[in-house]
């Protein structure tokens, strides 16, 4: 054989080669990519890389109707309508300034019928809070400030932190096999095996042991920049939190557990707060809020 | 005789690592031929297309999850002016409402339907459902105790009015209470 003709064949194989190499990178490369995952050895970086690609906004939003559905188990949900709608007009409006205002679903503010003071955000996307958690806001503002705290929280995706990485290691393993959407029994058994646990993670961190204290004080700064663009008094989140430490006991469990202490949020709130404009909260809004609420609030 | 034999494999080699490369560069969801923009994914359930980029704007059509569609123009980040694929339509919609990866459907759509087709016989009752319906079918079935939950997430949550204001309410809303009538932050 000449070398030209060599040349050729080698050429050809090479090319063949890198594309089959690259076409692994595709479809085919999620299966060894969730296969590795699955197996460990992988960084940190890399596994989240890999849940961004593969825990898509449906499944984390089955997941938080999951997460919610227990949450409403505990807590009876409100059936004041003028409350429940009025909550949720101030959470769209936060919403549409917010730097994610479309999810898979759109977001739900859900009023809980319990005195406990309590604020949950499950993931895709559902806020629940309690009408002691309402009780704290003595205005349109500071309601505002709770949502755009909870809202941080969504947005920011802390939930996937609540969940354990052995859990994201077998969800990988199932998510990545391609077999996911054949709908055979046993993948549904997996998928099943997988969303269940990673559910109990989240409620156990949203309901008993809170999120890393580092997380809250993240949400807390998100919430004043997006009070701020929503066109809210950015100081009412302070104002909420001093309500909170007067009324939170720190020996009780719930909300004083799975938070700082509200002294703690506040001082580091003062850097953010010091470049902030305030707005004086307009009567229109004072009204509304008392209007709207008026039952909610009755002890 | 022997440099046909050689040349034979070569040529078939190269065809076979053409088309490959070309199966590649199409699922890596990049340029396609035709000169059009880049394909995304529609992440949300459906959305409208609107035919200018301000949430208020009449709708063309609707995008459902899954759908690929063409990004044709940009207004700032925000805002994304796009076709989808199946047809000529054309609409703005938010750019958070899409994403570069393209999404595995689990749930509802043609290829749902066509995998529920395929499925065990037991499955074929669910012909219409999407995937994780099913998953949460069953996850409710193993805990009774979140029936009330569920439910009411179905029946008032997911449905009722006053958990879903239209951008319209909220317009009226933030202009009523004397807030900024266009937000910094979103679309």
């Amino acid at each position: 054989m000449s070398r030209r003709r060599v040349a050729v064949v080698v050429l050809a194989l090479l090319i063949a080669g890198a594309a089959a190499a690259q076409d692994r990178r595709g479809i085919g490369g999620k299966i060894s990519k969730g296969a590795k995952a699955a197996s460990a050895g992988r960084t940190a970086h890399q596994l989240a890389k890999l849940i961004a690609e593969k825990f898509t906004p449906e499944d984390e939003y089955y997941v938080g109707r999951a997460v919610a559905a227990r949450l409403l188990a505990r807590y009876p949900p409100s059936g004041d309508a003028e409350a429940v709608a009025y909550l949720n007009r101030v959470g769209q409006t936060l919403v549409l300034a917010s730097p994610k205002p479309v999810t898979y679903n759109g977001y739900r503010f859900i009023l809980l019928d319990s005195d406990e003071i309590n604020a949950f955000a499950a993931p895709g996307a559902f806020v629940l809070l309690t009408r002691g958690m309402l009780r704290c806001a003595a205005d349109e503002d500071e309601l505002a400030a709770i949502l755009a705290h909870e809202l941080a929280h969504l947005q920011q995706q802390h939930g996937r932190r609540a969940i354990q990485e052995k859990r994201w290691k077998k969800f990988l393993a199932v998510a990545g096999t391609g077999a996911a959407a054949s709908l055979s029994g046993g993948v549904l058994g997996d998928l099943i095996n997988v969303l269940g646990p990673m559910t109990d993670d989240l409620f156990v961190t949203l309901a008993t042991r809170g999120y890393d204290k580092e997380l809250e004080l993240k949400a807390d700064l998100a919430a004043v920049t997006l009070l701020a663009d929503a066109g809210y008094d950015p100081y009412a989140l302070k104002r909420v939190l001093e309500r909170m430490a007067e009324r939170l006991d720190p020996k009780a469990g719930g909300f004083a557990r799975t938070h700082p202490k509200p002294e703690q949020r506040i001082k580091r709130l003062r850097p953010r707060l010091a470049g902030a404009v305030p707005v004086a909260v307009p009567e229109v809004r004072r009204e509304r809020f008392a209007q709207a609420l008026r039952a909610a609030l009755e002890d | 005789m022997k440099r046909r034999r050689l040349l034979a494999p070569a040529v078939l080699a190269m065809v076979l690592g053409a088309m490959s490369l070309s199966l590649a560069a199409d699922k890596a969801g990049k340029k396609t031929k035709g000169g059009g923009g880049k394909l995304y994914t529609v992440q949300v359930r459906q959305h409208p297309l609107l035919e200018s980029p301000f949430l208020l704007a009449p709708a063309v059509a609707p995008v459902v999850y899954g759908q690929r569609v063409r990004v044709l123009d940009r207004r700032g980040r925000d805002w994304w002016l796009v076709a989808p694929l199946e047809d000529g339509t054309r609409g703005w919609i938010p750019a958070a409402a899409l994403t570069s990866v393209e999404l595995v459907l689990k749930a509802s759509g043609k290829q749902q339907l066509k995998a529920l087709k395929k499925a065990q016989k037991k499955e074929m009752a669910l012909a219409g459902r999407s995937f994780q319906d099913e998953v949460e079918r069953r996850y409710r079935e193993k805990h009774p105790d979140l029936e009330r939950g569920f439910a009411f997430l179905d029946q008032h949550v997911e449905v009722e009015p006053i958990y879903q204001p239209t951008a319209q309410e909220i317009a009226r809303f933030r202009s009523a209470g004397g807030l900024s009538e266009d937000p910094g932050g979103g679309p």
